[in-house]
């Protein structure tokens, strides 16, 4: 998985979160840790996309297989409201495998 | 192959071929160039302007989607943060856009050196190539972010290889500079293409995520109407959903115009031209040039209706 292919993969899982989050309504409790999981995205996204890897270091082959590990389990549940509790505890896997890649950076661009 | 895929009879899928290679070698200059280089040139001046398009909005999608998601929230603005969602630096995404002029350019001069042996005839592009070359190198060199080196390293043997095709235009040296562009020209700028296209997928994958929020905001607009029941306003839900198939509009626009697309073809294609140039132009390497370049013209076609349409909108 190289570094557009993370950063595709973030961009999909959002675009599922949100069409998620509009099954609720904007007061609705249900929706608040999906809000803030999307804002965490969000910002993890935009900071990874500033961000130079390489794709050849153990850490970064490691950190990029859990995250497609915890991607597939993800995408199995996020597009159901009836597994929602589910769905959040993969979300905070996956936020947690997306900032171990983001730690696997070799530096920043310009 | 892939400009024949829709029909059925062998005869019928070939026949594209053959007539483009008719055409094609009716249209070709003595040095056998021209025609292949001019479907390049438009349709790299096409991928060019959409991912300009995406670089330029870039910072600004950053800005408008932190405005908005404070808003949706009902959250103060910090105007601190406005400059640090943004991506890449002024100068680094001057210097993509710098990189962008010298593609644009040089595909301009390749284009006049297949067309033309008189070096008088191609003064204008060469100006226009030493100029973007120039203001690039200068961008470059003052990157103040020493960790950039991926984009260092790639601009670094454009420079060198367009540098040195002037020098043998300016030396007369008209199909030297040709066999050079191309043959010499293909890791360089395939590599830069391939750093661009890296760049502009981000770009458009921040801006996926940007309409995405918008999407969702104006869902919820309508919804939080409808909660009020029947004290809900018509002419508000009227207006809210009218929103709301706009964005809809919008967003399937969106889905077809990745410009990334439109520079993997533009790889392709360029890989193409080489191999037909260093093939002795045989027919056989022709044929795969028709085919990359038909490709690339129809990816090419695609992405910029569909950037266009989303400016228009």
């Amino acid at each position: 998985m190289n570094p557009d292919d993370v950063i595709t993969i973030i961009g999909d899982r959002i675009v599922a979160l949100d069409e998620l989050r509009g099954s609720f309504m904007p007061d609705d409790p249900k929706r608040k840790p999906l809000d803030d999981a999307r804002q965490a995205l969000d910002d993890a996204q935009r900071e990874l996309a500033k961000k130079q890897f390489d794709e050849n270091t153990a850490a970064y082959k490691d950190a990029t297989g859990r995250l497609a590990a915890v991607n597939a389990e993800l995408e199995n549940t996020i597009s159901d409201i009836g597994q929602l509790e589910k769905t959040i505890a993969n979300l905070n896997k996956f936020l947690a495998a997306v900032n171990t890649v983001a730690n696997a950076a070799i530096g920043v661009l310009a | 192959m892939k400009i024949c895929s829709s029909l059925r009879t062998p005869f019928a899928c070939r026949l594209p071929v053959v007539l483009a290679a008719v055409v094609f070698f009716a249209a070709c200059g003595p040095r056998g160039y021209e025609a292949p280089i001019t479907k390049f040139h438009d349709a790299s001046a096409t991928v060019i302007e959409s991912a300009r398009v995406y670089f330029s909005e870039l910072n600004k999608v950053e800005r408008d989607s932190y405005i908005l998601a404070q808003a949706s929230s009902r959250a103060p603005i910090d105007p601190r943060r406005i400059s640090r969602v943004q991506v890449f630096s002024q100068e680094g995404l001057q210097a993509r856009l710098e990189a962008l002029d010298v593609l644009e350019a040089y595909g301009a001069l390749l284009l006049q050196l297949a067309k033309s042996n008189s070096p008088e005839k191609i003064r204008g592009e060469t100006t226009d190539l030493k100029g973007s070359l120039e203001a690039l190198s200068g961008t470059v060199s003052g990157l103040t972010h020493q960790d950039d080196r991926a984009f260092r390293n790639a601009v670094g043997p454009v420079l060198t290889i367009v540098g040195e095709v002037l020098d043998l235009v300016i030396q007369h040296k008209i199909q030297e500079a040709l066999d050079s562009a191309i043959e010499g020209g293909e890791a360089p700028i395939n590599d830069l293409v391939k750093l661009l296209r890296r760049d502009i997928n981000l770009a458009y994958q921040r801006k996926r995520t940007a309409l995405s929020a918008i999407r969702l905001a104006l869902v919820d607009d309508y919804n939080r109407e409808t909660q009020k029941g029947p004290k809900a306003d018509p002419d508000k839900l009227r207006t809210y959903a009218e929103r709301i198939r706009a964005q809809e509009d919008r967003w399937e626009t969106f889905n077809n115009s990745n410009p990334g697309e439109g520079l993997d073809a533009m790889a392709k294609a360029h890989s193409a031209l080489v191999e037909f140039a260093e093939s002795d132009k045989k027919k056989s390497s022709f044929q795969d040039l028709v085919a990359a370049m038909e490709d690339f013209a129809a990816r090419a076609k695609r992405v910029g209706e569909a950037v266009q349409a989303l400016r228009d909108k």
